[in-house]
């Protein structure tokens, strides 16, 4: 049997992550993000960390001509093995890619969904999720109450009962205390531990307490010979808070079973044995070099944490 | 012969790209899976799964795709809103069009980044449309409806494989995700598909479907001596033929499968179709 794996990382975002529509679309920003249709919730579509882990791999493999739209100039793509994780493109000599050698890869890199988000509240900072994300991502969410029908309650994973503020939106608190538990390979990591204070809400109220707590900047050039602000030119732009929570799955096929032997020597100390592990390699410089846009402003850095956890492939319901 | 005949119903997880033709940079994608994507998709788990070592030559593949045509027919797959009754509400595009597009499809734009320079490509700027896994309007999920029968004998571990399935384009960007619901397996005197305007019987070696008067047609349909209403396409597709001479690499070879009504097409009398390979309906020689 061919290798076929799929693992979930989950993220959190070190400064805002701004993924563009292209700024076509109308908005209340000039420059607003790319969100899931239907629900409206942001995500960093898989196009995106697809293109920022195979760039960053490429790097650190020293080889930056096996990222872009062509790999003509990679001597030998099946013996890279970032053109080997990704596929390729080889035109023949004669610049005819039909005689060329095409090759697709062998992940598959889903979009990023918003699990936990940060919100400011009367009583600090607090992560808004949902019972539906978190139990899809794999968290176990336990001692809820039974009678939760309501979608002005909250229900809190502390003890609580006066109401609580999530940003301008005011909700009633259940006295029940949820108990929620994330998997094993994540549950023990500073970085999600530093979450106390989780708050779950009803699915259909998710959308509107996140667009209504992204982070919003207004920018404006400013006329390098006057030092004044440029006429026209104010713009505002949207983007993924800093401390929002993320899962992405990859999936890894491995069709071709032929992973390059990698001897090269990796500054980060890396060993690469598989294509899971190229991905893992490009995915953790984003904690270092960001993805999507405005990064030149100090955004789109994103850090894994802990270690990926495998999923089983689905769950059959076979009713013969 | 003895066909057993299942419903298989999809979570749609991501966006899906079934390919129907591109209009300037905008791909356009089919409102429902066909057949053929359905068989791709299943031909490669199928094959991978099998297969000990690399499964990089197509014979391999042909080998899987003609037993999926032997021992299994299909429906094509239709997106359905899960509703208390009738249990799913099937979301025909060509009911209404416009509400049909207003609630399940949308469209994505991107181009490619230069990420040395942290700046966008120059010339790559493209739009994918996609049927979209929420209702644009309630956000309701979005399944996939559809049938698939199994000859007797079948030794086919295709209900695994439909529980690691990927369907359609953009595929290596998380697209076409589907997460197995159920396969409820139908009962043998149940002949209904879909709803009351088609119904299925065995004959022979192949499963008919009897479609009504005035009812639109569920799959492409081979148009010779088929009176219908409604549009006339040449159905093609893009194959890997790694033992071809050229274009022998992935997606490089096309294939034509002949002039076909398209979905939605209404018949003008009742008639009876034999399902064929790709899911693709044809009138009995």
């Amino acid at each position: 049997m061919a290798t076929y794996q799929r693992q979930r990382y989950l993220f959190m975002t070190l400064d805002p992550v701004h993924i563009g529509t292209g700024g076509y679309r109308l908005g209340r920003v000039d420059n607003s993000i790319v969100r899931e249709p239907g629900t409206k919730i942001p995500k960093i579509p898989g196009t995106s960390l697809h293109g920022a882990a195979r760039s960053y791999a490429a790097q650190l493999y020293e080889t930056p001509e096996a990222a872009g739209q062509n790999h003509d100039n990679i001597e030998n793509p099946d013996e890279n093995p970032v053109c080997y994780t990704f596929g390729y493109i080889k035109k023949s000599k004669n610049g005819n890619s039909d005689e060329g050698k095409i090759y697709s890869g062998v992940v598959n890199i889903f979009d990023a969904h918003v699990l936990l988000f940060p919100v400011h509240s009367m009583v600090g900072a607090v992560w808004v999720s949902t019972k539906e994300r978190l139990e899809d991502a794999g968290f176990t969410v336990e001692n809820l109450p039974n009678d939760w029908n309501n979608i002005n309650t909250a229900v809190l994973n502390w003890q609580r009962s006066d109401a609580l503020n999530l940003g301008w939106l005011m909700l009633q608190v259940f006295g029940q205390q949820a108990k929620i538990t994330a998997p094993t390979k994540w549950k023990d990591e500073k970085r999600y531990q530093a979450i106390n204070k989780i708050v779950l809400v009803k699915d259909a109220l998710f959308s509107q307490i996140v667009n209504s707590n992204l982070e919003v900047r207004t920018s404006v050039a400013i006329n390098p010979e006057t030092g004044a602000a440029e006429e026209g030119a104010l713009f505002t732009y949207e983007a993924i808070p800093r401390a929002t929570f993320l899962t992405a799955d990859v999936v890894l096929d491995d069709y071709r079973q032929a992973f390059p032997q990698v001897t090269k020597e990796l500054h980060t100390g890396d060993i690469w044995n598989d294509s899971l592990d190229v991905v893992k390699a490009g995915f953790k410089l984003i904690e270092w070099l960001g993805v999507g846009g405005m990064g030149t402003r100090g955004f789109g850095r994103m850090a894994p944490i802990g270690e990926p956890i495998i999923e089983s492939s689905g769950k059959e319901q076979d009713n013969e | 012969m003895t066909w057993k005949a299942y419903r298989v119903v999809f979570k749609l997880c991501s966006p899906m790209h079934i390919g129907c033709g591109k209009i300037g940079n905008v791909q356009r994608t089919r409102p429902y899976v066909t057949g053929r994507v359905f068989w791709g998709a299943l031909t490669m788990r199928l094959t991978r799964d099998e297969t000990k070592s690399s499964a990089t030559d197509s014979k391999q593949y042909e080998e899987f795709g003609k037993k999926v045509h032997q021992q299994l027919a299909y429906t094509y797959f239709y997106p359905a809103i899960k509703s208390e009754n009738p249990d799913y509400e099937i979301a025909f595009s060509w009911q209404d069009e416009n509400l049909f597009r207003r609630r399940f499809l949308s469209s994505y734009t991107s181009t490619a980044l230069v990420y040395p320079q942290q700046a966008a490509d120059e010339g790559l700027l493209h739009e994918v449309e996609f049927i979209s896994p929420r209702t644009l309007d309630e956000g309701k999920q979005v399944d996939l409806i559809g049938y698939v029968f199994e000859k007797e004998g079948c030794n086919l571990k295709w209900k695994d494989a439909c529980k690691r399935l990927q369907m359609g384009g953009e595929r290596g960007y998380g697209w076409g995700d589907v997460q197995l619901k159920c396969i409820d397996k139908k009962d043998s005197k149940d002949k209904q598909l879909f709803n009351a305007s088609y119904h299925w019987e065995e004959q022979g070696d192949r499963i008919m479907i009897k479609v009504l008067e005035s009812a639109n047609i569920l799959a492409h349909t081979i148009a010779e001596n088929v009176a219908a209403k409604g549009e006339i396409e040449p159905l093609v597709g893009r194959e890997w033929r790694s033992h071809n001479s050229t274009n022998n690499h992935a997606g490089q070879h096309v294939e034509y499968f002949g002039l076909c009504w398209t979905p939605g097409s209404i018949v003008e009398r009742s008639l009876d179709f034999a399902i064929g390979n790709f899911g693709i309906w044809h009138l009995p020689e």
